[in-house]
């Protein structure tokens, strides 16, 4: 009914010659032009939205997002940025994630205390960061406007894997600032360590999971207790 | 967002003689090497030698066991490169035919944290002592380098094996957890 009217009152001013029309009905009819032509476009882009999702229902080929499928095959560069922020105060800062194990034991040394973690002997740590196959870590790089190349570069999140570079890898020592915690930085870390061992060709990934945290390393693919394997520890403190 | 291990505390003098007990019910390090199951003579007597290294380690041969007990074939490179890549490792060689019988394997930071892996008696083998002595030994060699977070991943019908070394599955909640991909894609 609808459009037909509206046909019906646009033709003598579509097809009659041009008269000097009323302001009013000029743009009442104009504003219902437009409302049609959207209307159309609308109607169509939902059919076709229609038919494309029908299309990939119906398909026998598993279609997955181009991104996941590229990401995964390409080699994980070493360093890159994994998120940037502007600040208020014209400030940038960056999240670095970088796999080159370059970590000052020192800053680890803070980063432990700030999440609580007892303290180890300085060179105990170094020693352990040595031995482990992988360290990646997180950095926040600040970029103040104006303070000329004085970027601060702070250590917000590390984790390790140790590994026999053939078979199994586990990943120890998991931990992010307080202060950054929240934002899914410690699954997008995860997940790059997972990416570039996968890459490296060792297919067991492991680890160890407090309680508290199973459900985050489930969201991350880990399976807690696969067909019945349990973790076990020699006379473990409590 | 963190792993809990058990870390642990800093000694208080670096020139201690013997290594400080920090858990009262557990075995000293010292009374650990007095205390095998079966002593290094006893195995020799019964025609076994005990190896701490690759050299001499046929690998065709370690491979054939690890097939005997269940574990998938592996390429021999990379089982090579594993081992070279592993910080503790102990075997049991049988004199007679020169083939491996037990084995078990302990890998690490060396510092901190240690996971043992490819623990195998030959089936032919089996229930005499061997791996009890091969575990023995492994664990005592990784409390002998200062390491105190000794894991391992046991199937459910070796449990019982593990828990008379002195190995409790999941302490404190503690799950093991293995990464898998099929597990990703579901979601």
């Amino acid at each position: 009914m609808g459009p037909t009217y509206f046909v019906l009152y646009l033709d003598p001013w579509w097809t009659g010659p041009w008269k000097k029309i009323h302001f009013e009905k000029f743009f009442d009819s104009m504003g219902k032009f437009i409302c049609l032509i959207s209307l159309v476009i609308c109607r169509g882009v939902f059919t076709l939205a229609l038919y494309l999702r029908f299309l990939k229902e119906n398909s026998t080929e598993v279609i997955e997002p181009s991104s996941t499928l590229t990401e995964e095959e390409e080699p994980l560069p070493e360093e890159f940025v994994l998120v940037e922020k502007t600040e208020p105060d014209g400030a940038i800062e960056q999240i670095v994630f970088s796999s080159g194990g370059e970590v000052d034991v020192y800053d680890l040394q803070a980063l432990c205390d700030k999440v609580g973690w007892p303290r180890r002997p300085l060179s105990k740590l170094a020693a352990a960061l040595k031995n482990s196959y992988m360290v990646v870590t997180l950095h926040s790089l600040r970029k103040s406007p104006g303070s000329e190349g004085n970027d601060q570069k702070k250590l917000i999140g590390m984790a390790r894997a140790t590994s026999d570079h053939a078979f199994n890898a586990t990943i120890w020592d998991v931990l992010i600032d307080p202060s950054y915690q929240g934002q899914g930085l410690g699954k997008a870390l995860i997940e790059k360590l997972i990416r570039a061992l996968l890459q490296r060709d060792i297919g067991n990934i492991t680890l160890f999971a407090d309680s508290q945290v199973v459900e985050f390393y489930r969201n991350l693919g880990f399976e807690p207790d696969p067909e019945g394997i349990k973790g076990m520890f020699w006379y473990p403190k409590y | 967002m963190l792993l809990r291990g058990t870390i642990s505390n800093p000694l208080p003098s670096l020139h201690l003689k013997t290594p400080l007990r920090l858990r009262s019910y557990a075995p000293t390090a010292t009374t650990i090497t007095n205390k095998c199951s079966i002593s290094d003579e006893d195995l020799e007597s019964r025609g076994f030698l005990l190896r701490r290294t690759i050299s001499n380690l046929n690998l065709d041969h370690l491979n054939s066991v690890f097939v005997a007990v269940g574990f998938p074939k592996r390429d021999p490179e990379k089982i090579k490169l594993a081992l070279e890549n592993t910080n503790s490792l102990l075997w049991v060689e049988h004199k007679k035919t020169q083939k491996p019988v037990a084995f078990a394997r302990a890998t690490g930071d060396n510092v901190f944290n240690a996971i043992i892996w490819d623990v195998v008696v030959d089936p032919s083998y089996q229930g005499i002592g061997l791996g009890k002595a091969v575990m023995e030994r492994l664990v005592q060699e990784l409390l002998k380098k200062g390491i105190v977070n000794i894991a391992l991943y046991s199937e459910p019908r070796v449990l019982g094996f593990y828990r008379p070394l002195g190995f409790v599955a999941d302490p404190d909640g503690i799950r093991g957890m293995v990464y898998s991909r099929k597990q990703k894609k579901r979601k």
